[in-house]
């Protein structure tokens, strides 16, 4: 048996999802769940509360004192402070994780992160950060409901502002999280955490989802270009 | 015959839906919404419990939660309390803590032989002869307690919630309706909790024979629901205090974790019983138990009853009974002085009125199941004892009590509430109050009911206030002129039983002994008789045990202080605590793989690692023998992704590591790896590993798995102190670690790689790839002088263990696991920090000056160092072997080293090698006797004496 070159990083909590009829696929060139039963179980979840795996988006990260000022240079939309968050013109996210440290992840489809990796060369006091985090998107109306269980700061959007990058904690965790207003009926969020937990937080995440009648779905019910 | 009354307004039951149980083997009918109490005394079942210690039979205190004498099991789970526990279909209950059911208890026998056990008698009666104790603590286990506990008990997930407000209101009586909507009416986030299943504290219960407290109740109500920024949570209880005001809610399903802005106690008061002989009677109940009754359950409470107050709640109570139809056969008032209007009220409705008396006594029916009538007699309040010369006797068949109250002040208390006694209302009421804390209503010793509206609105503008909202600061509502409590509610009796605590049958007589054995302050009382150690924790036995010690000793109430409140505030559930039992932890991008192969894993810090991997027919230390055998003989490989990987870029990279670790490292070649030590200021080991330089400017660090998250938190706090020009990457769960050891390693790899491994010498790093995969290749010699590490990105790491897999498996390339790991370590004689040292050892006693470049301008840990170079050692680390053909018990970890008698040091790590042939380890031992060929000893767990032998650290090595 030939294993794929990339797997998501939360393929062990995939594995062993029990009751979940997962179709595997390869998007982005990395292994994942493809979709979590039909599309009419997915919206009913996804309407709930859903859950997707973005793992599969590249990631491209750098920091250091010369690090906005290089990624200006190079086009990126600098988001005006720490713990803040912008959108590029291709639509990849711009996180300022801190001062002199930033997170850029690709658009669906996006070939942004690829080709800052290439124009990167060892400029000075600019560090390159690998990021292999595992990605969530979440959704539906009862994601409040899940963030009061797994997370004791206030996520409600009279906090929670539109472009703010959170640092916190989900079920004993470290998380970043933003909301990303994608589609004008609702908003998803979007989470990052290191890779080794990704599996712990997912089997949690969707545990609860499962409670409200949500639970796991394909990351394209989220990302039409997956679709 | 059925105490039921017809509808009463407001009341909580749905009369259409009859709801049928059993209690005690008999069958019962309800309602939904009746309490298993209020069902019970409905049916006209009095006798629902059986007392802690004496098993004298129980039945309503105060239906608000605090009857403990009520506990019911249903089969599944226990110490249930009947008063506010819902009734449901099918529901099979049974009392707690009898033997042979509640009407026969077979240790009732113990209250006819009570004066022989009064409180502390087993301090004093069984202490000797030792041995015989734990006869007696089974005997005494058995007789008094409470519910058993299930084993058997499921696991029910009780999920914890967090919430955020502005103001959290907590109890929702007047005082808090009335604060909760002048906050709601602001637009702010307003959470109002309560415990009782509907809103309205007092407001549903306590009517005073009109309605207008019902009428009012329902206003307040829709006002709430009109507002919806007012969360409510009813059947919940603030449980605790903490600080920035959280409190958690303690739900039927969970617990939900409030975050306020500011904090409004409107938590109200636990009305007080009084104290006389036999007020424990079935029947024998508090006048708000009885206004619950009638007004919440339509039940009354007794037929023919009398009252006995000493506040003017007795009056209010009086009347509705009246109102329900019950007889009020007379009131008794233990004041001299009452507002002549209140008698006046009664005797027009034909009560009679018995001021400056008391019930001496209840006289029980013959098997103590109800009241037979009561005895009153002239209260002289200076010695609380009644004038029996003068005693009646009136026959009834219930007694509504009222002495006042006590504040539920307890979450004030934990917030840092500072209390005084006030004497007009006499009770303890707030003097300072934390910042964002407020009190209102009962707790605040403010009672009438205008007043208690006035007071919530004044403690919600104050609160808002707190958070920033630009209003005018409301005016302030004094504390009740009025006494709303007797001073000194107690009626002396020879013959006692005239209960405190009826939590735990504490009599007066009780707290007089205690006091005269020494045991004269609240505190040491409190633990001598158990006072306020039961479930209800005191709410309604507290102030009387203070109020009798303050007489006792002759002093002022606030004098004796109240004890120590703590949370939680209420009896919870172990499952609530752990609610969903969130348990964070680490899988390598391999876990599956290694399940695969059949791994058992084990947890290393919050890692899951492969411990061994099973083989049919092969026992666990075969097994991993085995898999040592392997490594040294052929290959193994191994997942080390747990490791921690740190990079340091920049052009003070060297310097900051010169100054982090012990060695140098600003001269090393690109390409070169070298051991690092890391100490702390005082000079003790932390954590050791190795750096790689990759790059001129860039240093990548490895670690074992159990520090690395401390390690960068460490060099994160140093960089912003020393500000060197570097970057700092924690990489740990950007890379997997992929180690092959072995003789035959280098093969297994060489056809994977893509150049000529031969080129790679000892202790170097460098760039490659496997397959297209950029690979981190260091050379390390942990587990054997042959052994590469792999280190490939995450996602990636799968595909590469794959191919390597696949290019041993005809060279006999097997997976080891930690367990195996630890022996090959051992072997190579590598002490490990942590487990080899501990939070005192310094480097200079596990051997390592080779380590340590004292010559550098600093180190951290570097002047403690100095210090201790100039002491003699006190321990020194030794590699130890047992005889060859050791055939005694094992010794483990931590097991001392003995010699002539005395301990010496103890075992850091050991093991049985088949590599070596005998049993090998670390130990502390004096350094005298540090030197190769010393002998010692270690004392097994059994006792035996293993003899051991100093050794060369590299036991391989040594072999050869």
């Amino acid at each position: 048996m030939q294993t794929e070159k990339l797997i998501t990083p939360i393929a062990h909590a995939l594995n062993h999802a029990h009751g979940e009829q997962i179709d595997w696929g390869v998007i982005e060139q990395m292994k994942v769940a493809a979709h979590f039963g039909g599309k009419e179980l997915e919206e009913e979840r996804k309407k709930n509360l859903g859950i997707a795996d973005a793992s599969l988006l590249r990631k491209f990260g750098v920091k250091g004192a010369q690090a906005a000022d290089w990624l200006a240079r190079q086009g990126v939309a600098i988001p005006p402070r720490a713990n803040t968050w912008a959108r590029n013109a291709d639509g990849s996210l711009v996180l300022r994780l801190g001062n002199s440290e930033f997170l850029i992840e690709d658009a669906p489809g996006g070939t942004s992160c690829e080709r800052l990796a290439q124009a990167y060369a060892e400029a000075k006091g600019v560090y390159p950060v690998p990021h292999v985090e595992a990605s969530f998107v979440i959704g539906g109306h009862a994601v409040q409901a899940l963030f009061s269980e797994v997370c004791s700061i206030d996520l409600t959007r009279a906090s929670l502002g539109a472009q703010d990058v959170v640092m916190t904690q989900f079920a004993g965790v470290s998380v970043v999280l933003i909301r990303q207003d994608l589609q004008e009926e609702e908003s998803l969020y979007r989470l990052w955490c290191d890779s080794s937990y990704g599996s712990y937080l997912w089997e949690v995440i969707a545990g609860i989802a499962h409670e409200h009648k949500g639970g796991p779905v394909g990351i394209g019910r989220y990302f039409a270009a997956y679709s | 015959m059925s105490a039921r009354l017809t509808k009463q307004q407001g009341e909580w039951i749905n009369r259409a839906a009859v709801v049928k149980f059993s209690f005690e083997g008999r069958g019962f009918s309800g309602f939904e919404g009746d309490t298993i109490t209020s069902a019970l005394w409905a049916n006209g079942e009095k006798v629902l419990g059986r007392s802690f210690k004496y098993h004298r039979p129980r039945g309503i205190l105060s239906l608000a939660n605090h009857d403990v004498n009520v506990m019911l099991t249903d089969g599944l789970d226990t110490n249930i309390r009947g008063d506010v526990a819902p009734v449901s279909n099918g529901a099979v209950f049974e009392a707690v803590n009898t033997d042979g059911g509640v009407r026969k208890d077979k240790s009732r026998i113990i209250d006819s032989i009570a004066p022989l056990l009064p409180v502390g008698f087993y301090y004093k009666a069984f202490h000797t002869p030792k041995k015989m104790f734990p006869f007696w603590e089974n005997v005494i286990r058995k007789a008094a307690g409470l519910g058993v506990v299930n084993f058997n008990y499921p696991r029910i997930t009780k999920p914890k919630q967090h919430i955020h407000c502005d103001v959290l209101v907590v109890g929702a009586g007047a005082s808090g309706l009335s604060a909760a909507i002048e906050a709601g009416k602001q637009g702010l986030r307003v959470v109002l909790v309560d415990e009782n299943a509907q809103l309205g504290g007092s407001l549903g219960f306590d009517w005073g024979g009109s309605q207008e407290s019902g009428k009012l109740l329902g206003e307040l109500s829709a006002e709430v629901q009109a507002l919806p920024n007012i969360q409510v949570i009813t059947s919940a209880y603030a449980a605790g205090y903490y600080p920035d005001h959280l409190i958690p809610v303690v739900t039927k399903d969970g617990m939900v974790k409030v975050r306020a802005g500011a904090v409004v106690m409107a938590s109200g008061a636990f009305e007080q019983p009084p104290v006389f002989r036999n007020n424990d009677i079935p029947g024998v109940m508090l006048g708000s138990a009885a206004q619950r009754l009638l007004h919440r359950y339509g039940v009354k409470p007794f037929e023919h009853g009398v009252v006995f107050t000493a506040n003017d709640y007795g009056y209010r109570v009086a009347h509705d009974l009246l109102e329900a139809g019950v007889k009020v056969a007379a009131l008794i008032d233990l004041r001299t002085e009452v507002d002549a209007a209140l008698p006046a009220g009664l005797a027009r409705r034909g009560v009679k009125t018995l001021q400056g008396s008391a019930v001496y006594e209840v006289e029980p029916a013959s098997d103590k199941f109800s009241v037979k009538a009561v005895v009153v007699a002239p209260y002289n309040a200076d010695s609380a004892e009644a004038d029996t010369g003068s005693k009646t006797r009136i026959e009834c068949d219930g007694v509504a009590m009222c002495a006042g109250w006590a504040p539920a002040a307890n979450l004030l208390y934990q917030a840092g509430t500072a209390m005084r006694y006030d004497y007009g209302v006499h009770q303890f009421v707030p003097n300072k109050l934390p910042a964002g804390i407020f009190a209102a209503g009962r707790v605040n010793g403010v009672y009438a009911l205008a007043d208690k509206l006035a007071d919530g609105k004044r403690a919600a503008v104050a609160a808002m206030r707190h958070i920033g909202k630009d209003l005018a600061e409301a005016a302030s509502v004094p504390v009740s002129a009025s006494a709303q409590s007797h001073p000194y509610p107690i009626v002396m009796h020879a013959k006692g039983k005239n209960f405190v605590d009826f939590d735990e049958d504490i009599q007066v007589k009780d707290f007089i002994n205690a006091a005269k054995e020494g045991f004269d302050n609240i505190e040491l009382m409190k633990r001598f008789t158990t006072v306020g150690m039961g479930p209800s924790q005191g709410k309604h036995s507290n102030m009387n045990a203070i109020r009798i010690l303050a007489r006792l000793r002759g002093v002022p109430v606030e004098q004796i202080g109240t004890t120590t409140s703590r949370p939680f505030f209420h009896p919870t559930p172990i499952g609530h605590l752990g609610g969903r039992g969130f348990h964070p932890h680490r899988t390598t991008p391999l876990h599956d793989v290694n399940a695969a192969l059949g791994a058992v894993f084990t947890d290393v810090g919050p890692w899951k690692r492969a411990a061994y991997y099973t083989v049919p027919g092969l026992g666990v230390q075969d097994t991993i023998l085995a898999e040592v055998e392997a490594v040294r003989s052929k290959a193994g490989i191994i997942d080390s992704s747990s490791f921690g990987k740190i990079e340091v870029h920049g052009p003070e990279a060297g310097v900051f590591l010169e100054r982090f670790f012990t060695g140098l490292y600003a001269d090393m070649a690109v390409g070169e790896s070298r051991y690092t030590m890391l100490l702390d200021e005082t000079g003790v080991v932390v954590d050791d590993g190795l750096a790689h330089r990759l790059e001129e400017e860039l240093f990548y660090l490895t670690s074992g798995t159990s520090n690395a998250a401390a390690v960068y938190r460490e060099m994160q706090r140093w960089q912003q102190l020393w500000q060197l020009d570097i970057g700092l990457v924690n990489v740990t769960g950007s890379y997997a670690a992929i180690n092959i050891a072995g003789p035959l390693a280098r093969q297994v790899l060489s056809g994977l790689v893509n150049f000529n491994l031969g080129e790679q010498q000892p202790h170097s790093a460098r760039e490659a790839e496997i397959a297209g995969v950029p690979v981190r290749l260091l050379r390390v010699a942990f587990v054997s002088d042959s052994t590469y590490e792999l280190h490939v990105p995450t996602t990636q790491a799968a595909f590469v263990w794959e191919q390597v897999m696949r290019a041993g498996s005809s060279l006999g390339l097997k997976p080891f696991g930690t367990d195996a790991q630890r022996i090959l370590r051992l072997e190579m004689g590598h002490a490990m920090p942590g487990i080899d040292t501990d939070g005192l050892t310094n480097p200079l006693e596990i051997g390592a000056q080779h380590a340590i470049a004292m010559d550098k301008p600093d180190f951290i840990g570097k002047r403690s160092l100095e210090i201790i170079a100039k002491r003699p050692l006190k321990k020194a680390l030794v590699a130890f072997a047992l005889n060859p053909g050791y055939a005694g018990e094992m010794p483990f970890e931590c097991n001392l080293v003995i010699r002539n008698g005395e301990i010496e040091g103890r075992v850091t790590s050991i093991a049985y090698s088949r590599t070596v042939g005998r049993v090998i380890g670390f130990a502390y031992v004096a350094p005298q006797h540090s030197a190769v060929g010393s002998a010692f000893e270690i004392r097994t767990d059994g006792g035996a004496m293993a003899p051991a032998t100093v050794v060369p650290f590299h036991f391989l090595a040594s072999q050869h």
